[in-house]
């Protein structure tokens, strides 16, 4: 099997501000992104050979040709896929492989989504995700099915087997959202900028205990872009260009609806994808090799037992490093530095390369308040799905 | 001999106290409380549980034919006894028949039971009554009804009562009714009802009964009669000669209320967890004429009665609010959250899923033993492809691995409570925890399978399984 | 073990999923016990998965020093004693929904 490793670089990026965005159409959101992304990469719209375009939700079912007469593309390829939280870092995988095969040289791949059309909060496919329809499995049938509700149970499950009592592990988790709060700040495209206190998460009403309102993330609307090309293109566009050192998506099999042996204190596709990207790229020593991380924070706990997951923290002890401040922007692996889902909120088609684009930002030293010192590898993570059964990407990247 | 080999009973874990709807509208108070069915519970739930009960120890393959009867079945046209039947996992040549239209249609599927039996046209029959009748809000009917289910195997062999004789009557008599568009019960004047209606018709039938039993009150131990409340017991027993206090009581009005067609089989399961060998007992079940049957108790009796079915639906209970109330039974409408539509069910999907979704059936892979749910054509463990028997889990137990209460989840009883079920046996089920005080929830906490309501869509109500605190 | 209560009432807090505000606060005496209890409510009106509102108590726990001293914003602050015993909690529950009607209560 061979690697992706160093055969295609990112030359051009783009990213909405995500939020309410009343004024802005998904086609106004997604020219922004793409334009962004054009100008950063110095390129003209006619040079794209293939676009990769991901949407969760977002003009279901409708297919690609809605996008080429949008961007006016040169009577290219343009494929849409869906692959839950991880919608975008799919595009993005999808179009590396393209440019990695060598049959194009320069990819586009956009994530984006528009929830605030709809008129009420939170996913519209909620029957449809649940497999309640026609032909779908139904493999998981409580009609009220939340994300929270799901996430809830992992804590509950890690708090018991680490016996932390209630107020140790909310604490613990409180921490790490005051962190996401405080980056969130530094970060112009930022939905939610505001810092907040551990009491203040602690004073909040419960959503799913042991979750509280402060613990959960939002919706937003948003899209993102990336230019991709064949590595040894890369410094004709820019001298600082990003490459792709892995890319890696691990889809588990329910594991943890169905399997007792699933104890619901780690998430397998998580350390999975983790794993497979480390081989990938070569990494011996996540802790030690990767410089920062973007991770899916839809719950503070999920942002917990992901630093377990990804080898960041032994297992049981990501309490340790929270307190020690590792993860925190100046510590010694900075996560989820432009304040994560926390203040971006999760457009679900496009998180995955809003989280590429600020690791892109931070390694060419444009992140501004937020610049983490000398970054060299960057991983983001996306989470689709829950703790029970999920899909995992794992992107790293790096100059 | 014709008889019955064992009987069940379900009432609802919720009640509302009487005094606590007087309350609200600032009215008359009766005593006692009220059995309601859960937001997720209806009269095939109820019956659905009132039979597993009744079947416990019993091979579900034998039984000929399931008799249900109710006058709050959820659908006009639909039979409720074949989707009972699925549930219950019984055979697919079991004759099903529903039974209704009057308070009467619980012992009316006895009686039909009992001569298919005596004729041998089938082994054995399941019959079953079950109902949640509405009363207006604010009358009498409202405090005085209650929810609940039970049922009864009837048969020839290892009989726990024999049914020693049997004596029908109709009367065309405007007591209480219910047009076909209509919700709540409607009833005529109080003082009709009880003196022409209830005393009058139930006192003359009582007494044809006896003349053809050649009984007279003092052979009976017990005497079961139907009544809406102690009140109208009180009067008919007084003027047939029984003992008020020692032959005919009504346990459960009190504790429970009036549950409809139900009442007078509950009321019998009541008397059976008492019973001793040799006893007599008298069943009259009212409602549009009467049903009077006399049984002996055999010595069976005490296989079964160990069991103390009302005794045990009677101790496990929590309180629930009149505002509840209302909201479960779709009294009042609340202001729906800004949600997507629900999508609707697909009856071709339903039909494919009879045995996996209703019967609760997972699988057991041949190869490495691994369970399942639900059913998987490749092992999780092993990966064998198409290996596996199917594997039934609704009459195991199970532990919770991990729960939440989720408060943003819709529902009419928040938090919704999700706990991944572990199965003593081997398997795990994401499933609702229903019937539970949040508080005592807690990880290890035995659980087992209850027949519930699901969703609703367009027309289509779909009954699945969750699971509650051992009961 | 005793912890730091700070005095926030009357203060919106927002979050990227919702809001809540601590409107009111209430000494009850319970057997010799001085218990704080606060009175919110909160709205989610932005979550990934469904909008509720409610209104809920906050139960800090016992007060074993009162606004004993005060944060960099001139907020007082009191010592308080977190309650764990589950009679205890029920009891202060029942309190609640009698006194105040309120159903959700969460304790520190």
């Amino acid at each position: 099997m061979e690697s992706i490793k160093d055969r295609v670089a990112i030359v051009g990026m783009g990213c909405t501000k995500f939020g309410e965005n009343w004024d802005k159409s998904s086609d106004d959101m997604i020219i922004e992104a793409v334009y962004e992304a054009y100008e950063d990469a110095g390129i003209e719209p006619v040079d794209i050979q293939a676009v990769w375009v991901g949407s969760y939700w977002s003009n279901l079912p409708a297919p690609s040709q809605p996008l080429a007469t949008l961007l006016k593309l040169d009577y290219r390829p343009v494929t849409r896929l869906e692959n839950m939280c991880a919608t975008a870092s799919d595009a993005l995988r999808n179009a590396a492989y393209g440019v990695a095969s060598g049959v194009y040289d320069i990819a586009l791949a956009i994530g984006f989504e528009k929830l605030k059309d709809s008129g009420y909060s939170g996913l519209p496919t909620d029957d449809i995700a649940m497999g309640l329809v026609s032909t779908a499995p139904n493999t998981f049938r409580s009609r009220n099915f939340t994300a929270p509700g799901h996430f809830a149970m992992m804590a509950t499950s890690y708090f018991n087997k680490y016996s932390l009592d209630p107020e140790e592990g909310r604490t613990m988790l409180a921490k790490i959202m005051v962190k996401n709060h405080h980056n969130g700040t530094m970060s112009p495209k930022a939905h939610f900028r505001r810092e907040i206190t551990v009491e203040q998460v602690l004073k909040a009403p419960v959503i799913a205990w042991p979750l509280g309102l402060l613990d959960c993330c939002g919706v937003s609307d948003g899209a993102a872009a990336a230019i991709l090309v064949r590595k040894e293109m890369a410094r004709s566009f820019r001298s600082d260009p990003v490459f792709i050192k892995a890319s890696q998506i691990a889809v588990g099999p329910s594991d943890g609806y169905m399997n007792p042996k699933n104890d619901w204190t780690m998430v397998q596709e998580t350390f999975r994808a983790g794993q497979a990207a480390y081989d990938e790229a070569g990494i011996k020593n996540p802790r030690k090799e990767i410089s920062m991380a973007e991770v899916h924070d839809c719950f503070s706990i999920t942002e917990a037992v992901i630093y377990e997951d990804l080898q960041f923290s032994p297992r049981g002890r990501c309490k340790e490093d929270i307190e020690a401040g590792t993860f925190e922007l100046n510590g010694e692996l900075p996560v989820n530095m432009d304040g994560g889902l926390k203040c971006f909120g999760h457009p679900i088609g496009a998180s995955g390369l809003r989280m590429v684009y600020e690791l892109y930002k931070q390694i060419q030293g444009k992140a501004g308040q937020r610049q983490v010192k000398n970054p060299e590898l960057g991983l983001a993570h996306n989470l689709g799905g829950t703790p029970g059964g999920c899909t995992v990407s794992v992107n790293i990247v790096g100059p | 001999m014709v008889g019955i080999k064992s009987y069940g009973v379900y009432i609802p874990y919720y009640r509302v106290s009487r005094a606590e709807i007087g309350k609200f509208w600032e009215s008359f108070q009766l005593p006692g409380e009220k059995a309601v069915a859960n937001f997720d519970e209806d009269a095939v739930t109820m019956g659905v549980e009132a039979c597993r009960d009744c079947l416990t120890g019993f091979d579900r393959a034998g039984i000929g034919g399931l008799y249900f009867a109710s006058t709050t079945f959820p659908y006009l046209e639909k039979q409720c006894s074949a989707l009972a039947a699925g549930a219950l996992d019984l055979s697919q040549d079991a004759l099903t028949i529903d039974f209704s239209g009057t308070l009467r249609s619980g012992s009316n599927a006895m009686r039909a039971a009992m001569d298919a039996v005596k004729a041998g046209s089938l082994g054995n029959v399941l019959v079953c009554s079950s109902d949640s009748r509405l009363g207006m809000p604010n009358g009498g009917k409202e405090l005085e009804f209650g929810d609940g289910a039970a049922a009864l195997l009837v048969g020839k062999s290892d009989l726990i009562a024999t049914i020693d004789n049997v004596y029908s009557s109709n009367t065309e008599i405007y007591s209480v009714y219910r047009p076909a568009e209509e919700r709540f019960v409607s009833s005529w004047e109080d003082r009709f009802l009880r003196e022409t209606g209830y005393v009058g018709v139930m006192s003359s039938a009582v007494r044809a009964a006896l003349e053809k039993f050649g009984m007279s009150p003092a052979d009976f131990a017990k005497a079961i009669f139907f009544a809406p409340n102690p009140t109208y017991l009180g009067g008919a027993v007084k003027k047939l000669g029984f003992d008020p206090k020692s032959q005919a009581t009504d346990p459960i009005w009190q504790m429970v209320g009036n549950c409809g067609s139900a009442h007078a089989m509950i009321l019998l399961a009541a008397a059976l967890d008492e019973a001793n060998p040799g006893d007599k007992l008298l069943f009259v079940s009212y409602g549009d004429g009467c049903d009077i049957f006399s049984l002996t108790v055999t010595k069976e009796i005490e296989k079964v009665k160990a069991k103390q079915s009302v005794n045990r639906f009677l101790s496990s209970k929590r309180q629930t609010s009149y505002q509840k109330y209302l909201r479960w039974r779709e009294i009042i409408d609340t202001e729906p959250p800004m949600r997507p539509r629900t999508e609707p069910a697909s009856a071709v999907a339903l039909y494919r899923d009879r045995k996996c979704g209703l019967a609760l059936y997972g699988s057991k892979c041949r190869a490495c033993g691994a369970i399942h749910y639900p059913v998987q054509r490749i092992c999780m463990e092993c990966r064998s492809k198409d290996n596996f028997e199917y594997y039934p889990f609704a009459e195991k137990q199970g532990k919770i691995a991990t729960f939440s209460h989720d408060n943003l989840a819709v529902s009419p009883d928040p938090p919704t409570t999700l706990a991944a079920v572990d199965f003593e046996e081997g398997g795990r089920i994401m499933m609702d925890v229903t019937d539970r005080d949040p508080s005592e929830i807690k990880v290890g906490m035995p659980l087992e399978m209850t027949f519930r309501k699901f969703r609703q869509t367009h027309g289509i109500q779909v009954y699945w399984w969750k699971s509650r605190p051992i009961r | 073990m005793a912890k730091d209560y700070t005095h926030e009432l009357g203060k919106e807090i927002r979050s990227i999923s919702g809001r809540y505000m601590l409107e009111r606060e209430e000494r009850i005496d319970m057997e010799g016990l001085d218990i704080l209890y606060v009175v919110g409510n909160a709205v989610v009106d932005s979550s990934c998965c469904g909008v509720w509102g409610c209104r809920y108590a906050l139960v800090p726990g016992y007060v074993k020093k009162w606004k004993y001293r005060s944060d960099a914003q001139g907020n007082a602050i009191s010592l308080v004693d977190p309650i764990a015993d589950e009679d205890e909690r029920r009891k202060i529950k029942g309190f609640l929904m009698r006194e105040e009607s309120i159903n959700d209560v969460q304790f520190w």
